[in-house]
């Protein structure tokens, strides 16, 4: 039993208000109930939003699932609050934190395979959003340029629930490993998969991470969500531990543990503490690796099949 | 008429389970399978609690997999009212005393080479 809850914006001729899309999930027989005086196009939002979540590798909640708009006594009309809904159910679902819709606006009709459709009115939307104090608007990927033109407000565009959850899941815990190696992340989250692509000669230490007192992420984990590219792979000692290790490392999913070999425990100062994540696509090049030749990765890369994805 | 049987059978197994699963919480499984001109109750059980005695009524359904939902969403308000309606008429025949009366929904999804999965949904209607 867990609920979330999401926000949006209803339009009353150019005047916008904000709306609260509760989500709650309940003991009870299968069954969705859209309350908050929804018009008819949006009362069919239960039934798109329930297509477009299963076709998106998401799961619709096997129980009593109570969406709610609030104010109530404020009449809604039209599909924009799809997404808004569907972000409220995956947070209750715990698909992502629930705070991460916080300080959010989403506006987007969806289709039945999940992608998200161009509304009406993005920018007037947008603005009461802005003036309502929210820091950022998630929109259509095509009318990311419209609603861009309010200043004073973080806008996102995607295309598909796909994306959301991407954006919203993976988008924190990146901008978290990059955070924690140093980088500086001027006031926004990364939201591009990252690449990271080591030189042959760097050091097992320089790829794998360590740290003294406070875990120091490095190249690997770097490349966490996104792809880690190891060119020349062959060449390199250490690059060749790394690929072990990565091997090894995605099963136990952390950088360091006890059991890995003397070399790597010394590399990683204190192993079991620098459990820094990393699922990614690893791409392997050198000599005698085939099908790759050295120093054509970036060209390379849309062809690389991933040794690794986790 | 080999299809209906095995269909039977899923049926049967998923009741078997769901049996145990009520056992399991405590239950007593009074009667299986019981039927009137109305319709059919799959399980009625009895469940001692701080308030008294509660008599359950429960509707199992059973599926191969989920390629048709989950059976859960085969359960629909109709089923359950009509489950209301038995549930008088066997207490109405039984004559069993009991403080409350409670309907339950169990969906089990049975595919074959792997355990068994079980939802109970309790006071459903």
């Amino acid at each position: 039993v867990a609920s979330a809850c999401g926000w949006s914006v209803a339009l009353v001729g150019l005047e916008g208000r904000i709306v609260e899309v509760e989500a709650d999930i309940g003991a009870g027989l299968p069954r969705t109930v859209l309350v908050g005086l929804p018009d008819s196009a949006l009362y069919q939002a239960r039934d798109r939003c329930k297509a477009a979540v299963s076709n998106s590798g998401q799961e619709w909640p096997i129980s009593l699932l109570t969406i709610n708009l609030s104010p109530a006594t404020l009449p809604k009309a039209g599909s924009h609050y799809d997404l808004a809904i569907v972000a409220a159910i995956l947070a209750a679902q715990g698909i992502f934190r629930a705070d991460e819709l916080r300080r959010t606006v989403l506006l987007g009709e969806l289709g039945l395979d999940g992608r998200v459709r161009p509304i009406r009115g993005v920018l007037p939307a947008t603005v009461a959003a802005q003036q309502a104090g929210f820091t950022r608007v998630i929109v259509p990927l095509r009318q990311a340029g419209e609603a861009k033109l309010v200043a004073g407000i973080d806008v996102f565009g995607i295309a598909s629930i796909t994306q959301l959850v991407a954006l919203l899941h993976d988008s924190l815990e990146v901008s978290a490993v990059h955070s924690l190696a140093g980088f500086n992340l001027a006031n926004e989250l990364i939201t591009r998969p990252p690449y990271s692509d080591p030189h042959h000669s760097a050091s097992v230490a320089s790829i794998v991470g360590g740290g003294q007192r406070i875990a120091r992420p490095r190249a690997i984990s770097c490349a966490h969500k996104g792809v880690l590219f190891l060119d020349d792979s062959t060449e390199a000692q250490s690059i060749q531990w790394c690929g072990f290790i990565l091997v090894i490392a995605d099963a136990l999913s952390k950088v360091a543990t006890d059991n890995l070999t003397a070399k790597f425990a010394s590399a990683v100062r204190q192993p079991g503490v620098a459990r820094v994540a990393r699922r990614q696509s690893l791409g392997l090049a050198g000599v005698g690796l085939g099908g790759f030749s050295s120093g054509r990765a970036m060209a390379q890369l849309r062809n690389i099949r991933s040794v690794s994805a986790a | 008429m080999a299809k209906t049987e095995s269909k039977q059978q899923l049926g049967v197994r998923g009741e078997d389970l769901a049996c145990a699963e009520l056992e399991r919480q405590g239950m007593q499984v009074l009667e299986r399978n019981w039927r009137c001109r109305l319709g059919e109750i799959d399980i009625v059980a009895r469940e001692a609690g701080p308030t008294g005695l509660t008599l359950v009524f429960c509707e199992v359904k059973c599926r191969s997999g989920l390629g048709f939902g989950h059976p859960l969403e085969a359960i629909t308000f109709t089923k359950m009212r009509t489950l209301r309606r038995l549930a008088a008429i066997w207490m109405r025949e039984h004559q069993v005393k009991a403080s409350t009366i409670r309907l339950d929904a169990i969906g089990v999804v049975l595919v074959s080479g792997q355990p068994a999965s079980l939802t109970h949904v309790r006071a459903v209607g």
